[in-house]
Parts: C-alpha cells; sequence; structure tokens
C-alpha cells in the first residue's frame, strides 16, 4: 500500500511547499486568474500531447512554461494587465484544450488529460515528485538568492527600480515559476482547484504575519500541512483529492483567519515585535 | 563643473501613449539647487522625473551629474531618490518602515549578500532624524500620508541620494502635515542634496532658485524673483 500512497504523500508535501511559497508572490502581485489560465494551458497541453502521441504531462508542463514566459511581456506589450493578459489567455487555451480533445478519436472521459482537470491520488507518480522536487529546487533558490530584489519588487515596483533593482526579470521570472508551479502540482490536485494551493495557504500566512519575510516561511508549512491533510481527508473519506486539498486549505484559512493578530491590533503599539 | 540634472531637447514617449509626452524639454539645475515644476495636468512634469529616473525611452540629452541616463543607469539611479506620485501604502502593505527606508540602499548590494547591520543602523537614523524613530517596527500602511512622505524622505537619506526628484509630495496633505513636510525638505535642501520638485501648491516657492513651467511637453524657465507667482499661479497652469 505504501508503494501506492508514497508517490502521493511526497507530491503533496512539495507541491503544498512550493504552492505556499510561490503563492505569496501571486497573492501580493494580485494574480488571482493565474491558477485558471495555467491550468487550462496545462490542459490544453495535455490534449495536445495525447492528440500527437506524446507524454501528456510533459506537453501539459511545456504549454504552461509558455504561456508563463509569454504573460510578462504581452502584458508590457500590450499595456495591459498581467491579471487581464490572464482573463484573456483563460478562454483561449480552454477552447485549444478542447479543440485537441475534438481532434483525438475515441477518447475517453478518464483520458490523462481529463483527470489533469480535477486530479488523482493514484495517478501521481514518481515522475511527478520529482518534477515538484526539481521545482521547488529552483523556485526556492531563486526566491533565497533574490530574495531582497522579489521582496522589493513585491512591496513597490517603482522604488525598486529606483533603489537600481531590475523589476521587470525578477518579475517574468516569478510569473514563469508560478505558472510551472501550478503545471507541476496539476497531476495532484487538478487544474480546477490548483489554486486552492497557491492562494489559500498564502492567505493564511498573511493573516498570521504582518511582515512578507515571514509569510515566505509561514506559507510553505501551512500548504505542506493543508495539501497532507487532503490527501489524508481523501484517502479516509474516499474524496476526490482535489476536493479533499481544497477543503484543508479552506478550513485552514478559516483557521488562520479566527486566530488571526490583525482583529487584534491595538492602534497604539507596532504589530511587529520591537 | 556639470550639472546635479540636465535635459536638452528631450522628446519622450510612453509605449503605447498618444504622442510624445515631452517635446524638447530643457532644463538645469545646479548641485545643492531647489528647482520647481509647475504646470497643468497631463503637461509632463511626470514625464520629467522619470526620465531622469530612465523610467521612460526619450531622445536628446538627459544627464544626472555629468552621466547621461540611459548609458549609466545603475550608476544614475544610486545617486537618485524618488518620491513618486500618489504613492499611499494601504494598510496591509507586509513591509516594516525600516525595511522600506533601508531598501534603498539594495541596489548597491550583491543578491547573495546579507544587509549589513551599518545599513539598517542608517535608516534607523534617518527616521530619527525626521522624527519616526519610534515607528521603526511600524508596518509602513500604518504611518499617516504625512508621515509616510517623510519615512520616503528618510530613505532617501539612508540611501544617501545626492538628488531627489519628489513628485506632487503635498498632494492629499492637510496645511500642518504640508508645513512639516516642507521643513523637512528644506532640511535635506540644506545639507547640499539637490531637489526637483513637482508641485501645485507654494510651500517650496519661497526658496525655489529655479521654477519652470511646463506645458505641452515644453519647458520654460521663468525668471526670479518668484514670490509674484502665487498671483499668477493659475493663469500660468491654465489654459
Amino acid at each position: 500500500m505504501w508503494g501506492l500512497i508514497l508517490p502521493s504523500l511526497l507530491a503533496a508535501l512539495l507541491a503544498g511547499f512550493s504552492g505556499g511559497l510561490l503563492g505569496v508572490t501571486a497573492l501580493r502581485l494580485r494574480l488571482s486568474a493565474l491558477g485558471y489560465a495555467m491550468a487550462h494551458a496545462a490542459f490544453a497541453g495535455a490534449a495536445l500531447g495525447l492528440w500527437l502521441g506524446l507524454p501528456p504531462l510533459w506537453t501539459a508542463l511545456s504549454l504552461a512554461l509558455v504561456v508563463a514566459a509569454l504573460l510578462g511581456p504581452l502584458a508590457e506589450r500590450t499595456g495591459l494587465p498581467p491579471d487581464a493578459m490572464l482573463a484573456i489567455l483563460f478562454p483561449l487555451t480552454m477552447a485549444l484544450g478542447f479543440l485537441f480533445i475534438a481532434l483525438t478519436p475515441g477518447l475517453p472521459l478518464t483520458s490523462p488529460a481529463l483527470t489533469i482537470l480535477w486530479g488523482s491520488l493514484l495517478g501521481v507518480g514518481w515522475d511527478d515528485v520529482l518534477m515538484l522536487l526539481a521545482l521547488l529546487g529552483v523556485a526556492g533558490g531563486f526566491l533565497l538568492l533574490f530574495r531582497r530584489e522579489v521582496w522589493a519588487t513585491l512591496v513597490e515596483r517603482r522604488l525598486a527600480e529606483e533603489a537600481g533593482i531590475p523589476t521587470r526579470p525578477i518579475l517574468w521570472a516569478l510569473l514563469l515559476l508560478l505558472g510551472a508551479g501550478v503545471a507541476a502540482s496539476l497531476r495532484l490536485v487538478g487544474g480546477l482547484l490548483v489554486y486552492a494551493l497557491l492562494f489559500l495557504p498564502a492567505s493564511a500566512a498573511s493573516q498570521l504575519a504582518f511582515d512578507l519575510r515571514q509569510q515566505f516561511l509561514l506559507a510553505p508549512v501551512l500548504g505542506s500541512a493543508s495539501a497532507l491533510a487532503g490527501v489524508g481527508l481523501s484517502w479516509w473519506a474516499d474524496l476526490p483529492v482535489g476536493t479533499a486539498i481544497a477543503l484543508a486549505s479552506c478550513g485552514l484559512f478559516l483557521g488562520a483567519w479566527a486566530a488571526s493578530p490583525r482583529r487584534r491590533v491595538p492602534l497604539e503599539k507596532p504589530p511587529f515585535p520591537p | 563643473m556639470d550639472e546635479a540634472l540636465a535635459l536638452e531637447e528631450i522628446w519622450a514617449a510612453y509605449p503605447g501613449g498618444r504622442g510624445a509626452a515631452l517635446q524638447g524639454a530643457s532644463l538645469r539645475l545646479p548641485f545643492g539647487g531647489l528647482g520647481l515644476l509647475i504646470g497643468p495636468n497631463g503637461a509632463g512634469k511626470t514625464t520629467v522625473l522619470e526620465v531622469f529616473l530612465g523610467f521612460v525611452p526619450y531622445r536628446g540629452q538627459a544627464r544626472v551629474a555629468g552621466l547621461e541616463v540611459h548609458a549609466h543607469l545603475r550608476e544614475v539611479r544610486r545617486r537618485l531618490a524618488y518620491l513618486p506620485q500618489a504613492l499611499f501604502f494601504p494598510p496591509d502593505t507586509p513591509c516594516r518602515t525600516v525595511d522600506l527606508v533601508a531598501m534603498g540602499r539594495f541596489g548597491f548590494l550583491r543578491p547573495w549578500q546579507r544587509l549589513p547591520k551599518e545599513e539598517r543602523r542608517k535608516a534607523l537614523t534617518a527616521l530619527e532624524r525626521f522624527g519616526l524613530g519610534d515607528k521603526a517596527d511600524w508596518p509602513i500602511g500604518h504611518l499617516s500620508g504625512g508621515q509616510q512622505r517623510k519615512a520616503l524622505l528618510a530613505r532617501a537619506l539612508a540611501k544617501g541620494a545626492e538628488t531627489l526628484l519628489l513628485d506632487e509630495p503635498f498632494a492629499s496633505l492637510d496645511p500642518e502635515a504640508r508645513l512639516d513636510l516642507a521643513q523637512a525638505i528644506f532640511r535635506l535642501r540644506e545639507e547640499g542634496m539637490t531637489i526637483l520638485a513637482v508641485v501645485h501648491e507654494e510651500e517650496l516657492l519661497a526658496r525655489a532658485d529655479q521654477v519652470w513651467l511646463v506645458r505641452a511637453g515644453k519647458t520654460l524657465a521663468l525668471s526670479p524673483p518668484f514670490p509674484g507667482l502665487p498671483a499668477s499661479w493659475a493663469s500660468l497652469c491654465g489654459a
């Protein structure tokens, strides 16, 4: 049994950790549509893979990365905010996904392209674990190495530019990592609920910690906890794993909101320890 | 010696914008000078500041301490401090006041380098100079509008900038806060900082060395003395 569940548990741990870590940046950049757009880009990629006879996971990841890589430059060229660009890319990628499915003869509803939409506990393999591990290494390394630059870009971009920080490559790299993070978590959580892992742990962390650095430390822990709790709930109550992880993340957010020091801060005292 | 700030026949346009925001603008401000940009909304005042910061593409000559902006952007930005227009931090901004002040020095450090304690001490000292020492650990968004502006002035001081670019620093402040902020700006000027400010108010006028009227993307240097200016302000800035 452990041979079956171990990849899922490890994938949940890693997806929760990287989702929490990257979610702090997505929350601060107000990219709420990111989950939808990336999930459907990956869905279209998986469908494309099935149509062309290529491994769906890799084509899903590739298309999600292409969309993430295009997001920053497209937003800049069109003068639209990244959130609006996501709203444009979302229906386009969804339409492409259904087009590729329509072009693939005899594709059943249980095909990998469609399980990517709602996740699968048993569908997670060691290749997913390795991919999540690689993502965590790259994302964690980037955030650690460029922690000051990322922090400044997320706090106030114009002041960061004035301080000599090249915010454009920082922002584009963050968008790319966010796209990769969503794509790598798809097989476990599913495209329809992947943003639960991206936004809820980060939102819970923002309820418990004022400082961005503290949020970066707390969100991955909360993300891992809610992903593991979700896998446990899915196993115990025989629920779809994406649903269970989303429910666990929501529960965690509600708990953080209830315990939030933000609601108790006396105005005359600083909320940070001196 | 080179001027602190110099523009010569600058044409600047924002990507996707309608036409050029600056159309042959020129100005020269010596080191230690206080210059003001006045004019109607949309005339190009903010664009002048953004040219110096390298935020907007331009044609012509733009120099900071003799350095051409595009060619020496990193060095130019080290010499400048900027207070953007309408920048107010909302209460949920996840940043301590002292960290925002220290942020000005980030461009001087290597990515993997830890922020030296000396830099944090500089930030604290700068905040104390502006009467915000007890607010250092507060979230920046919990400070009043006037205090936030003074924290940004402290940031300029801690950064060690030679020149301060202010974009409507008095906007949305009450008269008392405006006076307080003007005193803080004068203190920086007395210490030798060059200041170029976009203003719609008179607080800085009495001590200005140079005033430029910006209209339709062009600059017109007004002749001193400026005390008579407030009376004609409305007509100058009008159509």
